[in-house]
């Protein structure tokens, strides 16, 4: 078991390795850097900077360097001194600006991803149990439309809506009262009563997914010879139906978690934007657009770090569930 | 099984399409969709770019069929001209209908001159004002005074063909690189497992957004259409790779294949003849079910900002109009091309959960 | 209803409803079966068998309703009783347990073998946890599963197909119940591990008085476990009566027909039952088997549909035994064939194929990055040749690596060692290591027929062109279009298929038909070889009779060589010249038919043969069984790949891998050939003529 672990981690950080230089070389090698935006900014004011100018600004910046010797400096740094840099555009260093927003980020996803679990469970199996009765037509229905929204409509509908009928604004995560306030438990409380928009949004696609895919396979299972071995053995339809054909069923989802959670993650960029949430994805934005090296790096690698720790989770979590993966981990060990 | 003896494989799963009836409806509505991205410049009131600054935020305008002339009562389609007042009290423009104003609406009528598919210069419309110096807003106008019918209409166009194409390209993409990773199999395909695993495990819009933001905003329209459709297809084409290899795999292993190399074909004929047919049918119903992720991710991408931009009409970009609080509130009817989308996108759906359960004809 | 029944089933008629018809699958079933006896139900595939069993617990699909009749069980009657009412809930699993096919498919992977046993106990009896768990101990110890305290916490993907059943069966005694239905339970097993488990109920049935229910299509297994036999055709009892009787002595067209279309031994045309068993939707009227019924009488039978008649002991459906018996002469028997050549004066050819110590060995890369291989040797050293006109049969059971190689032999897959010579054209050369193009003329002249019908033919090509699929890919072109169309008109008609019919595509035939096709693609190029890998295990009994004298009657008339695949004695002794015995991956004997069933030279030929089941052969020899399962063809023994199951074994066998040795005719792999006596299948023991066979 441990050694399946070890495995696991070692991937991981392979992975990590690989998420680092994508995340930084999609950002520098594409033409044009922060400088150039800055002179075309001055262009705009009427100002010309002079041709030494523009190499002293790059060379404070450190973009005077080969790309691939500015990756090795930005990783020493984070190794050494756990620094990912300076961002340009707000002239402070990357990892204060990240630090509460990669943690929102985080919790808004877990949240959602939970929010899915606890709604598409009980209602795909509704569905699959009650094959063609009205509930499952308008579960299907709904899954449909649920799907074909995209979230950034979706949340500009709800905008709209709460505007409309209820006069007030619904963005963000806070109310302006708390966006800068320390923690408290009055700030946390006020979090959670903003959070519910957002994770409906993000989660709405991923719940008519997960429905859809568990009536389907629910259907399968519930003709297995496994569940006629129940039924033969005078077992009562509500525990059987929980014991076998669910339990077999669910199982490919676990699988599937972290393929929902790297949805969500990355719908959350989109959504965080239209609903001005105070979490990584306007940030990443407005770094992309400025051309904010390592910001834009930093916030691509951890977005891309946080999904591949659910890659992990959802590995322990298959291997604690599958007997058969289970088994399999533990004769790795053997071996 | 014997009622369908003489029928095919190709025209059992025809069969099996036609008795789905969302599958049908999804087709139809695909292709009538299709058919608008053909024609938009003929079947849009108006080209996607003049505006009249008078008809800022105008509102839809209600269609009359009865007209009380002064030649009597006669069925004429028109509408009534809008009149703007400022309500000093909120600042807000308010329209109303003009009754002394009437514009007569016709089929086949003339209006702003277009080149037809880039080519024939024309200027007939399917419908609009009799008039060509007069605007009709079926569905409201924009924050410049653009019809919003016409510009989705023409939006339909790029935002349906960049489904397509981003789906083409991964499609390209997945067979040529779930083909080899099936046919090489051993440390090739493993490498190309991992591969997709890993590009599989990052979150897609990040990645889409950073490669887009690249894109120089000097970009000419037509190459930014490349350049966008090219991201879209770097991580779409691992799920079509996964597919491709998936269906090979199991094909090599079935009985009539190892048949079709003891009768002596050689491999590349065993590949046309013996497995593409086999899997064709679940290949062009993942590709259709691909499409509709494809439309969301652009609509997204533009909608930010980041993706295709004016002059260029697509849902995305029109959608960016709708993006503050402040115009869909003046302007509900922004949500139009929005509406498109989730049509365009349950259309393909539709099509495709068809087309999947179809694809199998033996299966119950 | 009689008064020692314990169940009873009167007008049972079940149907199954879609959105556009009704069709009914079961038609006024009725039988008894009586306390500590056993019912067999047999029939072939699609005639109601399994649904009988369903509908006694109620477990049927929901597209399937019971129309009317009675199941009355210890003074209930099931079919009136609603699916979900606690009587019946406490009946199923308490009062009747029910074991069937495919046992790693009927448990659940996701919970212990112990888990599924207790909650079997547990819901039928008032016990602790605790108790629950020495329960389900003892009854593992009790279906003889080896290390029952381990295995408890064992699942099922950890157990061999014959521990499996083991689970199964102790599952489904776990609450005592006083009837067991077993539908097809050892179907899905090898016929060691059949015999095995047969001899399991058997005990238990006694020591625990229980009546079973017993459904297979095997009439071998009928003969081995029955009391009384119902036969059962289109979802009705046609036949029903005490063993003897219906074995012995059968009435109805149809179980005479079904017994004489079983393998003989030694080269007989078999005799067989025209057509096959329509779908429930074409349900003929009058008799169910007017149409294939070789008696049937025009006006009578394909109009009215006969009663149930009491014929002696037994009860037969059948005009014949009704009021109008007397139109009938059932003394005329289907006309026997000739044996067409016996084996001692059967002239062989030139030797065609000749295997030089063929391996295979298949490497599975594992690990993330495919860095550890491990080795499975599927087949190993095997040397044997093939003569021209003759049949070689290649038995063994699963797993013994024979379908490996003969798809090695035909070049699906490349030889790790050894060279397979095949003499054509005056030429004797070694064909493992040809160039593609040089494969493809040897392909014309060895030939594969494959086991399932169902997925060897493209189901998007017409037959036409599956048949005329090897003459457009010659070597040497495509013949003229109108020879082509000649051509396999020809071979449709060679094979029994009507040239007609070869514009439909696969899935318009039925099984036997689909063999045919696939018979008629083999020979198109006209070969010299045919390798059949076991080409009529898909088929029911009747069908697999029709294409059996195929293959012999081809076989005479073209004077093609086969290799014959098979895990059925049964077959091979019908048809085959000489017999390749395959265990672990190797020959363990090759001789004679005759030699190896009647004085096998191996232990392991011995244990297969004993556990052979006719029914002229019920008495087995129980001391012949094999314990344990074969070994892991990754980690193979080093020794005698036997020796771990041989009763015989010594420190040699364990160590030192047997030599080939030829002694008196035979060709034997072990090291105490010479001392043993071993028994095999006695002569007077199997039927010359059937039916009535003398058991």
């Amino acid at each position: 078991m441990a050694r399946f672990l070890a495995r696991r981690l070692v991937l991981m950080l392979l992975t990590v390795v690989a998420i680092s230089v994508i995340s930084f070389f999609i950002i520098i090698l594409p033409p044009g850097d922060f400088v150039d935006r800055l002179v075309q900014e001055a262009n705009q004011y009427g100002e010309n900077l002079e041709p030494h100018e523009i190499e002293d600004l790059r060379r404070n910046y450190g973009l005077d360097r080969s790309a691939v010797e500015q990756y090795f400096v930005w990783v020493r740094n984070i190794l050494l001194r756990g620094d990912f840099g300076y961002s340009f555009g707000w002239d402070l260093p990357v990892s204060e600006l990240i630090g509460q927003r990669l943690g929102l980020t985080a919790l808004l996803s877990v949240v959602t991803l939970l929010f899915v679990w606890i709604v598409a469970i009980p209602v795909g199996i509704y569905a699959a149990v009650r094959k063609y009765s009205l509930g499952d037509y308008v579960f299907t229905f709904l899954g449909f439309i649920g799907l074909a929204i995209p979230n950034f409509l979706l949340a500009l509908v709800l905008l709209y809506i709460s505007f409309r009928y209820f006069g007030q604004s619904v963005g963000g995560l806070f109310s302006p009262e708390y966006v800068n306030a320390p923690w408290t438990l009055a700030r946390f409380a006020d979090l959670l009563s903003h959070l519910w928009i957002p994770v409906i949004v993000l989660g709405t696609a991923g719940t008519a997914e997960i429905i859809r895919k568990i009536r389907a396979n629910l259907l399968d299972e519930l003709h297995r010879p496994y569940v006629l071995t129940a039924r033969a053995k005078g077992l009562g339809e509500t525990h059987l139906l929980l014991k076998y054909p669910v339990r077999h069923s669910l199982n490919p989802f676990v699988s599937e978690l972290n393929d929902l959670f790297v949805k969500i993650v990355s719908g959350e960029t989109i959504v965080a934007v239209v609903l001005g949430l105070q979490t990584t994805g306007p940030l990443l934005l407005e770094a992309l657009k400025e051309e904010d090296l390592y910001l834009a790096s930093t916030l691509i690698m951890f977005l891309s770090f946080l999904a591949v720790l659910g890659t992990l989770v959802s590995d322990l979590l298959l291997m604690l569930l599958d007997p058969k993966i289970r088994r399999q981990a533990a004769s790795q060990e053997m071996m | 099984m014997t009622y369908a003896a003489h029928l095919s494989h190709s025209q059992l799963v025809i069969r099996r399409f036609l008795r789905h009836r969302l599958g049908i409806f999804g087709g139809v509505m695909t292709l009538l969709i299709y058919l608008v991205a053909a024609f938009v410049e003929f079947l849009a009131p108006h080209a996607p770019n003049t505006y009249q600054a008078r008809d800022v935020y105008a509102p839809p305008q209600n269609v009359r069929w009865i007209l009380d002339g002064p030649d009597g009562r006669r069925i004429q389609p028109h509408v009534f001209g809008l009149r703007s007042t400022t309500d000093y009290n909120t600042g807000q423009r308010v329209f109303e209908e003009d009754p002394e104003r009437v514009i007569e609406l016709g089929f086949l009528v003339r209006g702003d001159s277009y080149r037809f598919w880039g080519l024939v210069p024309a200027n007939l419309h399917f419908v609009g004002p009799k008039d060509p110096g007069e605007r009709v807003y079926f569905l409201g106008a924009d924050r410049l005074g653009r019809d919003v019918l016409s510009r989705t209409i023409h939006a339909t166009r790029v935002s349906m063909t960049i489904g397509l194409v981003g789906v083409g390209i991964s499609l390209v993409l997945g067979i040529a690189i779930g083909g080899v990773s099936g046919y090489f199999g051993g440390i090739v395909d493993l490498a190309i497992q991992r591969l997709i695993e890993f590009l599989q495990s990052l979150p897609s819009i990040p990645l889409w957004i950073g490669l887009a933001a690249a894109i120089p905003p000097t970009t000419p329209p037509i190459r930014t259409y490349f350049f966008i459709t090219a991201i879209l297809s770097i991580i779409g084409w691992t799920g079509l790779a996964r597919v491709v290899r998936g269906r090979f795999m199991a094909l090599k292993d079935e009985n009539f294949v190892k048949a079709a190399l003891l009768d002596g074909n050689r491999p590349v004929r065993i590949i046309r003849r013996h497995m593409v047919p086999n899997f064709l049918s679940h290949i062009i119903a993942v590709v259709t079910l691909a499409i509709p992720g494809m439309i969301i991710a652009e609509t997204s991408l533009s909608f930010l900002g980041i993706g295709l931009r004016p002059p260029v009409v697509s849902w995305g970009v029109l959608l960016q109009e709708a993006q503050n609080l402040r115009s869909i509130a003046t302007a509900p009817w922004l949500f139009l091309p929005g509406a498109a989308v989730v049509v365009a996108v349950l259309s393909l759906n539709f099509l495709g959960d068809g087309l999947r359960d179809a694809a199998d004809p033996y299966a119950n | 209803m009689r008064t020692d029944a314990l169940l009873s089933l009167q007008g049972l008629t079940v149907s199954f409803r879609d959105r556009r018809r009704r069709s009914i699958a079961l038609r006024d079933v009725g039988f008894d079966l009586p306390h500590a006896k056993t019912v067999a139900i047999v029939g072939e595939s699609g005639c109601g068998k399994s649904l009988t069993a369903r509908s006694i617990l109620r477990i049927l699909d929901t597209n399937a309703t019971i129309d009317s009749g009675q199941v009355l069980f210890e003074g209930v009657n099931l079919a009136g009783t609603s699916e979900k009412s606690p009587v019946l809930r406490d009946i199923r699993g308490g009062r009747i347990g029910l074991i069937y096919q495919e046992p790693l498919t009927a448990l659940s992977s996701f919970y212990t073998v112990g888990n599924q046993i207790m909650e079997a106990v547990r819901r039928h009896q008032d016990v602790t946890r605790k108790q629950a768990r020495e329960r389900a101990l003892d009854l593992l110890h009790a279906v003889g599963m080896p290390n029952p305290a381990q295995r408890l916490d064992a699942y099922t993907f950890e157990l061999s197909g014959g521990q499996q059943q083991r689970v199964m069966i102790a599952m489904a005694l776990g609450p005592h119940p006083s009837l067991l239905i077993a539908d097809e339970p050892t179907t899905a097993l090898d016929v060691t591990t059949q015999a095995v488990i047969l001899d399991l109920l058997q005990e238990l049935q006694q020591s625990q008085g229980m009546s079973i229910l017993f459904i297979t299509h095997d009439l071998g297994v009928v003969s081995r476990m029955a009391d009384e036999v119902v036969v059962m055709y289109l979802g009705e009892v046609v036949e029903h009566g005490t063993k003897a009787d219906v074995l012995t002595t059968p009435r109805h067209p149809y179980t005479r027909a079904l017994l004489a279309s079983l393998p003989g031994r030694g080269q007989y045309r078999q005799a067989t039952i025209q057509g096959t068993v329509p779908t429930l939707e074409e349900r003929p009227a009058g008799c169910a088997f007017a149409p294939r019924c070789a008696f049937a009488r025009p006006g009578l039978c394909d109009v009215q549909r006969p009663e149930l008649v009491r014929s002696g002991g037994a009860h037969v459906r059948c005009h014949a035994f009704g009021d109008a018996a007397s139109m009938f002469d059932l003394s005329l028997q289907p006309e026997r064939p000739e044996r067409t050549k016996t084996r001692e004066s059967q002239r062989f050819g030139e030797r065609i194929l000749d295997l030089r110590s063929v391996s295979k060995t298949f490497e599975k890369r594992e690990g993330l990055f495919g860095q550890r291989v491990r080795e499975i040797k599927a087949v190993q050293d095997i040397s044997l040749e093939l003569r021209q006109g003759e049949t070689l049969a290649i038995v063994g059971e699963s797993g013994s690596g024979k379908t490996t190689l003969g798809q090695t032999i035909v070049g699906l897959h490349e030889a790790t060692h050894g060279q397979v010579m095949f003499a054509t054209d005056g030429l004797d050369r070694d064909i493992t290591d040809l160039s593609a193009a040089e494969w493809r003329n040897v392909r014309q002249s060895i030939r594969m027929v494959f086991q399932d019908p169902f997925s060897s033919l493209n189901p998007r090509m017409t037959a036409f062109d599956i048949v005329a699929e090897p003459l457009r890919q010659r070597p040497g072109g495509p013949p003229p279009e109108p020879d082509l169309v000649t051509k396999v008109h020809e071979l449709f008609r060679l094979v029994g298929l009507d040239p007609e019919m070869s514009g439909r595509y696969p899935h318009a035939f039925s099984g036997g038909q689909r063999q045919r096709i696939g018979v008629a693609r083999a020979l198109a190029p006209d070969p010299k070889v045919i390798i059949a890998d076991e080409p009529v295990s898909a088929l029911d009994v009747s069908v697999q009779a029709q294409v059996l004298n195929l293959l012999r009657d081809l076989q005479s008339s073209l004077g093609l060589s086969y290799i014959f695949i098979s895990h059925d004695l049964n077959v091979v002794a019908s048809l085959a010249h000489r017999v390749a015995v395959m265990y672990a991956g190797r020959i363990v004997e090759l001789a004679d038919t005759d030699e190896i069933l009647d004085c096998p030279r191996h232990p392991y030929s011995e244990a297969l043969l004993s556990a052979v089941l006719t029914p002229g052969r019920a008495d087995q020899d129980s001391h012949l069984r094999l314990p344990g399962d074969p070994p892991d063809p990754s980690s193979l023994p080093r020794g005698c790949v036997f020796a771990e199951r041989c009763a015989y074994a010594t420190d040699a066998c364990t160590h030192e891998v047997p030599e080939m040795r030829n002694l008196r005719g035979h060709l034997v792999a072990c090291h105490h050939a010479e001392a043993l006596v071993l028994h095999g299948l006695r002569n007077e023991n199997l039927p010359e003529s059937r039916p009535g066979p003398n058991s």
